[in-house]
């Protein structure tokens, strides 16, 4: 019989400053759409767990939050291991908030793996009359950093919502190297602590 | 948690410092409900458990004054970018039976940590020309058997010795009590060589000689050791985390208090002063907070904030000089002085890193024993310990290895002289010896203090400093709890795993925005 098919795990961080909405946009993905093939889980509280299913293969993805370690820039240099996707998310009705991506996209540089795919994002568009960013500054941005795609959303009202993580993830698979170069995530070398070795006979002596 | 200034709050507890200790508390604290602010005065995570790239390294030896050393024999550069380097000041291993290991699966912390095996431990001896200068540690009555420069009279006294030492043996071995691991191995019944005190010596991870090791110590680190091997696995006894121990470990934990939403962290945050005992503010009181006591902490930041807390862990260390409450605490029992070392080499030392079954293993522990090495007509006084971590580690490119060299006080140009009598005898597969790409030393002091017995009832909790060497020991535990308990009342509820948490209802479109 065969086993069935192991999904192939996709790790996706959010980053950027505090209230931008980064849970909100993860919880309104998470609970909401894209065609889940299970039920979403949380595992813990440390990460959301999605399944997926595109073009027939499974995909496992785990979005991390930033847990209030945002407020002060003290996210963990391992916060970043093993990412394949980051989506930087600003609110575009504060003016600081889009200013502080420079430094957002900084930080991604030096500690998340080489070749990750990086999105921008610019959240909260209800927010019309106190909007402080123009969407032209966000493109531009993208750019300047090399973000591939650039977008505005709601968590809110659900506008464009669900469209930076479909994105993130579509380039994930389709870019060659991007699931696997510099990656060593739970190679073969790793012990599994959660597996005693029923085998284990203690010392041979 | 919501955003809230960090002064407006009367903390169950601040912790300084984001060292392996402070950090599992401040996990425990948090998942037990406990409100913490975690303080550390560096830019980074881990206080003395940090591990820093090539340039953080730079940095971090000019700050200690450290002997950060960059020879000029680099034509083409074989230093790889900066980043490219995990450098740890905690490479230390974790026997599998560690309670700590058992502790990340039960709170399910493992999860974000990789980690990998420890091959074997070996003994480097100078080239006499009769014994090999590099031999393996037996894991096994087996291995002992197979060890083909013991005649076999003495496989059967090492064996012996080994069943004796754990137990398996029904004599008794009372009345060592007083006495040194070489003496016992000396005694006449055994009269083991050099070489096999040597060996045994290695697997206590202790820096003294083996007449300095008390044999009652001597015999509980070599039952540890072989007790571990086989637990997860095959031919291993220890293993290290990936990136750099102890210093993710750390991140983990800090990570770990965080989801919990009741823990804000703050690097680059100094503490200008400290207050006990004294009352709260009038705001705290009208706030109703839940608390009998009235009488707290007062603290300083040199950011201006001003802190309440009802407790206050941190080790010495970590605290401004200077003032009252930290001139009064006691003085450290014991200080040892080490000299350690961080060196790359241009050596994957894999013949270091072959077990019996494949993959390699990622690290690998070289004892080198007192008086083997030369260095201006002077012997080493102590043994020295070289802990090798391979590129598997990720701390540092693939035909590279870097190698954590400990010994206690003593001439620091032996560190380098271990390092190059080692190369000199592990060839890679072009037979070349390889070289130091960097090395850093520097030195520290292993302290035993009275964990808080001159304050015990008192709402600080001052931590012995630490310095991490080649075990993450049990004892960092131990520490951890004991102030758990102090804090929480109880050690039964000690890093229970947190629910797991509801998602939102999808139908409720309004909560969801914040």
């Amino acid at each position: 019989m065969a086993t069935p098919e192991r999904p192939t795990v996709i790790k996706v961080l959010l980053i950027g400053p505090s209230s931008s909405g980064k849970t909100s946009l993860l919880k309104r993905y998470v609970d909401d759409v894209f065609e889940p093939d299970d039920t979403t889980t949380t595992i813990g509280v440390d990460f959301r767990e999605k399944k997926l299913t595109i073009n027939k293969k499974l995909y496992r993805l785990l979005l991390h939050d930033t847990a209030g370690q945002e407020r002060f820039r003290t996210l963990t240099s391992s916060y970043y291991r093993g990412a394949h996707g980051i989506l930087l998310v600003y609110d575009v009705s504060n003016r600081d908030s889009f200013l502080s991506m420079a430094g957002w996209f900084a930080e991604a540089e030096r500690f998340a793996p080489e070749g990750v795919i990086k999105i921008l994002v610019g959240n909260k568009t209800d927010r019309t009359a106190q909007r402080a960013v123009k969407a032209s500054e966000g493109e531009e941005l993208a750019q300047k950093y090399g973000a591939i795609h650039f977008t505005e959303t709601s968590a809110k009202t659900r506008d464009h919502a669900k469209e930076p993580f479909q994105k993130l993830i579509e380039a994930v698979i389709s870019t060659p190297g991007a699931l696997d170069a510099n990656r060593p995530v739970a190679g073969s070398s790793a012990v599994d602590l959660a597996k005693e070795d029923p085998n284990n006979a203690g010392c041979a002596c | 948690m919501n955003i809230e200034s960090l002064n407006q709050t009367i903390w169950d507890a601040v912790i300084v410092g984001t060292g392996l200790r402070e950090s599992i508390l401040a996990a425990a604290l948090t998942r037990a409900g406990k409100r913490v602010l975690h303080l550390d005065r560096n830019p980074y995570y881990g206080s003395e458990y940090t591990a820093l790239s090539l340039d953080e390294l730079e940095t971090w030896a000019r700050l200690h004054q450290a002997d950060f050393h960059l020879p000029d024999l680099q034509d083409p550069p074989m230093l790889a970018k900066p980043r490219s380097y995990t450098l740890s000041l905690s490479p230390g291993l974790l026997y599998t039976t560690s309670p700590l290991l058992s502790l990340l699966v039960a709170s399910g912390i493992h999860e974000s940590l990789e980690f990998l095996r420890v091959g074997g431990w070996f003994i480097y001896r100078p080239d006499t020309g009769a014994d090999e200068t590099l031999t393996p540690v037996p894991n096994s009555r087996e291995d002992v058997f197979n060890d083909q420069s013991l005649d076999p009279r003495a496989k059967r006294l090492v064996v012996r010795a080994l069943k004796s030492i754990l137990g398996l043996e029904g004599g008794s071995v009372a009345d060592w009590t007083q006495k040194s691991l070489q003496e016992y191995l000396e005694q006449s019944s055994l009269h083991l060589p050099s070489r096999i005190i040597s060996a045994f010596a290695s697997l206590t991870l202790r820096h003294d000689r083996p007449g300095e090791i008390p044999f009652e110590e001597a015999e509980r680190d070599i039952r540890n050791h072989f007790g571990s091997i086989g637990r997860f696995g095959p031919g291993f006894a220890a293993v290290i985390g990936r990136y750099g121990s102890g210093s993710e470990l750390v991140q983990v934990f800090c990570r770990a208090a965080a989801v919990t939403g009741n823990a804000v962290y703050v690097l680059e945050s100094d503490i200008m002063n400290i207050e006990n005992n004294i009352p709260y503010p009038s705001w705290a009181v009208e706030k109703q907070f839940k608390h009998e006591d009235s009488i707290g902490i007062h603290l300083q930041l040199r950011s201006g904030d001003s802190i309440w807390a009802r407790h206050l862990i941190a080790t010495a260390d970590n605290l401004p000089g200077g003032i009252p409450i930290v001139e009064s605490l006691p003085k450290p029992l014991v200080e040892d002085r080490y000299w350690l070392s961080v060196c790359i080499v241009s050596n994957p030392l894999q013949n270091l890193l072959r077990t019996s079954e494949p993959p390699l293993a990622a690290g690998a522990v070289v004892y080198i024993p007192a008086n083997a090495l030369k260095e201006d007509s002077y012997l080493n006084t102590h043994p020295i310990y070289i802990f090798v971590h391979g590129s598997e580690t990720g701390e540092c490119p693939d035909g590279q290895s870097i190698l954590y060299v400990s010994m206690k006080g003593d001439n620091k140009r032996f560190l380098d002289t271990a390092v190059n009598s080692l190369l000199n005898k592990v060839r890679d597969n072009n037979g070349s010896t390889g070289q130091i790409l960097l090395s850093m030393k520097f030195e520290n002091t292993v302290e035993s203090r009275p964990l808080k017995e001159a304050n015990r009832d008192s709402s600080l909790h001052i931590l012995g400093k630490h310095t991490p060497l080649i075990e993450i020991p049990d004892a960092v535990l131990d520490q951890v709890i004991d102030i758990y308990g102090d804090i929480v009342g109880s050690r039964d509820t000690f890093m229970e795993k947190v629910e797991v948490e509801e998602g939102e209802p999808r139908d409720n479109k309004d909560t969801i925005f914040e």
